[in-house]
């Protein structure tokens, strides 16, 4: 049993800190650090207390809250002989079988798990929300995190009128095609008008065809501000249907921008949660589109 | 002749601070004289690849892309959708006549595809 501990605790060294530390595992049940105080000589204890404080503050929201909680949880127990799953689970104000399970993969992590179990352990909001967002991406599939990049792409893309600026630029006389001549025109610095070709470039709506000519391709969109918002959607939704290989599904997706008032907001965000509600409930067999929507300010600089 | 690996892009949330952390590491030099602004690196060597720094947004994360040679780019994106992969940015033209596309490979790695307005 000790010669189990020894090797249990040297993987937990040499390793890493969470890589060989599972609670209740088959083969050596129970294994705590305190059992080994008892046994190993102090100084051994002491320096495997210290390479573990050494390894946790490397854990953060990148490395998910399933393992930010296990580590969590040695770090506790290496600094205080007494403490113990139940003792964290109590400060948790979660049963210790719940907790049990969650540090061993064996029940989902859910965003509103994460938000109370951050909060009672003393992590900032955006570190809350990082871990969050962390556990969202874990369970996305490659092409579902695309649309979602694309998606949010095109919202920055509505929702900042340098986008149109640049495109109306384009067919005016003395235009000069680059990024630098662009940015002082636009009072931008260089970079933000390289994400906004990009974002362009990506939705089609902007080709650079040669040196000295970059055309606008949102076919006269850039006209009228529903015109612009109704071609960005159109080809988001194009570019969403050739992600997922649907292509050739006709184009049933009935997709809008609103614009509305501060005064107006308490009222759509309640459709926006009634909607939430009612959606919820549907019957869901396949999951072959999802629904998005974003409630953002309107920057219009230009 | 092939498809090499002809170059590496680092697409950092602070891409300057990016450049200036490889320059110093390195020595690598950055130049940024061309239509996007575009920061080229100079490894200061003959060997290996070329790369550079582009702007990273905010709603995405930062990466590093390797981009292969290839001699019809369009050919390829649809080569990469038959084998399984996805298109992350279709073919487009560069100002200066190169072409690129960005495809992701069925595990979802990004790769880029790369024509040199030479060739």
């Amino acid at each position: 049993m000790l010669l189990c501990k020894l090797f249990r605790v040297l993987n937990l060294v040499n390793n890493s800190v969470v890589g060989q530390f599972c609670l209740g595992q088959s083969g050596c049940p129970g294994f705590r650090l305190r059992d080994l105080a008892w046994q190993l000589e102090a100084p051994y204890y002491d320096s495997v207390k210290t390479k573990i404080n050494e390894l946790i503050p490397q854990l953060s929201p990148s490395t998910g809250f399933r393992l930010y909680l296990r580590s969590e949880l040695a770090r506790r127990l290496s600094s205080n002989p007494q403490y113990s799953l139940r003792s964290f689970a109590l400060q948790l104000g979660i049963n210790h079988s719940t907790l049990s399970q969650l540090l061993r993969g064996k029940r989902a992590l859910t965003p509103r798990m994460i938000k109370t179990l951050g909060a009672r352990l003393g992590l900032r909001p955006e570190e809350i929300e990082a871990f969050v967002a962390r556990e969202r991406q874990a369970g996305e599939t490659v092409v579902s995190r695309e649309i979602r990049f694309l998606t949010m792409e095109t919202v920055a893309l509505l929702s900042d009128g340098s986008h149109r600026a640049i495109l109306e630029m384009t067919s005016m006389e003395g235009f000069v095609p680059d990024t630098r001549w662009i940015a002082r025109a636009l009072d931008l610095t260089v970079d933000e008008v390289n994400m906004a070709l990009s974002r362009l470039t990506r939705l089609g709506l902007l080709e650079m065809a040669a040196a000295d000519r970059w055309v606008d391709r949102s076919e006269a969109g850039a006209s009228s501000d529903a015109g612009f918002a109704q071609q960005v959607i159109r080809r988001l939704s194009e570019q969403a249907r050739r992600l997922s290989g649907s292509e050739d599904v006709e184009a049933a997706t009935p997709a809008a921008r609103i614009e509305m008032g501060a005064a107006q907001l308490p009222e759509v965000i309640g459709l926006i949660e009634k909607l939430q509600r009612e959606a919820a409930d549907l019957r869901r067999d396949e999951k072959e589109y999802q629904l998005d929507i974003y409630l953002t300010p309107i920057n219009l600089k230009h | 002749m092939g498809q090499p690996v002809s170059r590496w892009q680092i697409i950092a949330k602070n891409p300057d601070q990016a450049a200036e952390f490889y320059c110093e590491l390195f020595g690598w030099s950055v130049n940024t004289d061309n239509p996007l602004g575009y920061r080229t690196i100079d490894t200061q060597s003959e060997d290996g690849v070329k790369g550079g720094v582009w702007p990273c947004p905010p709603e995405g994360h930062a990466i590093v892309v390797l981009y292969i040679a290839v001699d019809d780019v369009a050919a390829y994106v649809e080569r990469a959708r038959r084998l399984g992969g996805a298109v992350i940015i279709p073919p487009q033209k560069l100002p200066e006549g190169d072409e690129m596309a960005v495809i992701h490979d069925p595990e979802g790695l990004a790769v880029g595809l790369f024509k040199p307005a030479s060739a």
